[in-house]
């Protein structure tokens, strides 16, 4: 049998069709299964995160603060640090310990007993975040 | 179906002008007060009614109007509702979007909201890491609805990429069925919406899939001027408006804008003469110039150097190019790319075969549309390229991390293309 141009547009419109239709309904069923299944780790982290900064952000906001510095015992640049800037803005944190008002993020005891050191305590959270003073006139 | 594209035209392009707005606002009065956002949705409201009952009827025309097939359009039906569903499921598990949606595009419309007449802040070098040399668009669109509402809420971020996801889609399919009829509006619609990383990255709130709605509207418009019986010069002034915001996007938009008019230069000049393209170039020029202009203010007079240009000298650059496996990668992962961004089975390789089995074409009037749109797309990957070979960073992760977005910008574009060359089937046929 001749494969004419009647057969050759109706399989090539059927495999363009059955084509879409798998991507798509994978896709449906693959989100579908992420929303009830398994939560946005990112998301999570964000939520995490608000909840640990407690209420400094609004310590921030009644000293009139703009520029805030970050300290950390876990690595520079890590999702920690981005979401305390994304929850903190319009306050810039800078990721440098030096500056006079710090944000600290501990997770180890040495650390937290380091920081207390180095400056006025303005703030410890629940969450382990602690606002330090570290301006030299304190 | 004017009616459909007008929509898909229109409320993009009136985020677009509302952001300008904004801009033009923080800049002369430092902030934007309430009365402002008032007066310009006013605007935007007024200039949807005047285009939607005095500008639209006027350029209402359709070139095929045999009814579609009713297998198609129930497949159309189903991808529509199952892609709807799975934006929505997705935008809920990730509200703020993905990591670039949170920490680059909604982080600066939070200091944009929050910071009041400190909204320079949101450009500090200090965080450089968010690329504060990115364009507004999207972060003012998203603080429009934010004043409009009256206070932050993550929905809007979502109903932006939304519009601008559905506004492709819609775009994409009532323009060839405007062109080609209504079932090969729908092929390509299904297309679109069967492809699982323009549905995905759509919500990441990303500037990904609103900047290739404005190179999709470039084209659209380009083609509607030489195609529609009662051809418009606004068509022209449009597209070069949807191309000035493409700038006004995301960085691309400037090779884009580039690109387009070396395309058009190219066909209309052997073609149709010196005149011809003067009076073209004018017309689009005229779109162009306000958010383009807009988008070089701010980057030359306050946003800080782009971490592509600035991080190297002319030494490194020159090292960089003449490194041969940096071409070899970048030509083998562009290659892999383009099997499979999409991320499913909707992709080039089905429309390849699908391509071979139809065949093109061969009843069209000579169009210069979407020739320039193939065109403009090689040109925006020869640029990709040197992009990317010039770079920086580590070319294997900024490979990793970032071609498939480049290829998803170009993605509606091709498709338009496409479903324009490919012949058009008619439901006896099937």
């Amino acid at each position: 049998m001749r494969f004419g141009s009647f057969n050759r547009t109706r399989v090539a419109v059927l495999l363009l069709l059955s084509g879409s239709l798998f991507s798509n309904l994978l896709l449906f069923i693959r989100s579908t299964r992420q929303l009830f299944w398994k939560p946005n780790s990112d998301y999570a982290a964000y939520r995490q995160q608000k909840s640990r900064l407690e209420e400094i952000p609004e310590i921030l906001a009644a000293r009139g603060c703009r520029i805030v510095g970050y300290d950390s015992d876990r690595q520079p640049g890590t999702l920690e640090y981005y979401l305390t800037q994304f929850i903190l803005a319009p306050v810039l944190v800078a990721n440098d310990p030096t500056r006079p008002l710090v944000i600290g993020n501990y997770h180890d005891q040495e650390s937290i007993r380091a920081a207390l050191a180095s400056g006025t305590i303005l703030k410890t959270t629940d969450g382990g975040m602690i606002l330090i003073d570290r301006s030299p006139g304190r | 179906m004017t009616l459909t594209m007008s929509l898909a035209l229109l409320i993009p392009l009136l985020l677009g002008l509302c952001s300008i707005l904004m801009f033009v606002s923080l800049l002369l009065f430092g902030g934007i007060s309430p009365l402002f956002v008032v007066a310009i949705s006013a605007l935007c409201c007024a200039l949807a009614a005047y285009v939607l009952t005095r500008w639209f009827p006027k350029i209402s025309w359709e070139l095929d109007r045999t009814p579609p097939d009713k297998t198609i359009v129930t497949v159309f039906i189903i991808v529509s509702a199952a892609a709807l569903m799975t934006f929505a499921f997705m935008s809920w598990r990730q509200p703020n979007g993905g990591w670039d949606g949170w920490a680059i595009w909604n982080m600066r419309a939070r200091f944009i909201f929050r910071s009041g007449e400190n909204w320079r802040n949101s450009f500090s070098p200090l965080i450089d890491w968010s690329h504060p040399d990115y364009p507004l668009l999207l972060p003012l669109s998203v603080v429009w609805l934010w004043k409009a509402a009256g206070r932050e809420t993550a929905f809007a971020a979502a109903l932006i990429a939304a519009i601008f996801t559905v506004s492709t889609v819609a775009l994409l399919y009532s323009s060839i069925a405007l062109l080609r009829g209504k079932t090969q509006g729908l092929l390509a619609g299904i297309v679109i919406l069967a492809s699982p990383f323009f549905i995905q990255h759509g919500t990441s709130q990303y500037a990904d899939i609103p900047i290739g709605f404005f190179f999709l509207a470039t084209f659209a418009l380009f083609t509607f001027y030489e195609k529609a019986p009662n051809a418009n010069r606004w068509f022209l002034v449009l597209a070069g408006l949807m191309a000035g915001f493409s700038s006004w996007t995301k960085n691309e938009g400037l090779l884009f804008c580039l690109s387009v008019a070396i395309a058009r230069w190219l066909l209309i000049i052997p073609r149709r003469g010196l005149l011809r393209i003067a009076r073209e170039t004018a017309l689009f020029a005229t779109g162009l110039m306000v958010p383009l202009g807009i988008t070089l203010y701010f980057k030359f007079r306050m946003a800080p150097p782009n971490d592509l240009i600035n991080a190297q000298g002319a030494e490194s650059l020159m090292g960089h190019l003449i490194q041969i496996p940096r071409y070899t990668l970048i030509t083998k992962e562009f290659l892999k790319m383009a099997i499979h961004f999409t991320g499913g089975a909707a992709g080039v390789p089905l429309l390849l075969i699908y391509y071979l089995l139809i065949g093109q074409e061969r009843k069209t009037a000579p169009s210069a549309g979407a020739p320039s749109a193939l065109y403009a797309i090689f040109l925006m990957l020869a640029g990709y390229f040197l992009i990317y070979l010039t770079d920086p960073h580590d070319l294997q992760w900024h490979l990793t991390t970032s071609i498939d977005r480049l290829f998803i910008q170009l993605w509606p574009t091709c498709l338009f293309w496409f479903f324009l060359k490919v012949r058009t089937i008619r439901p006896a046929e099937f």
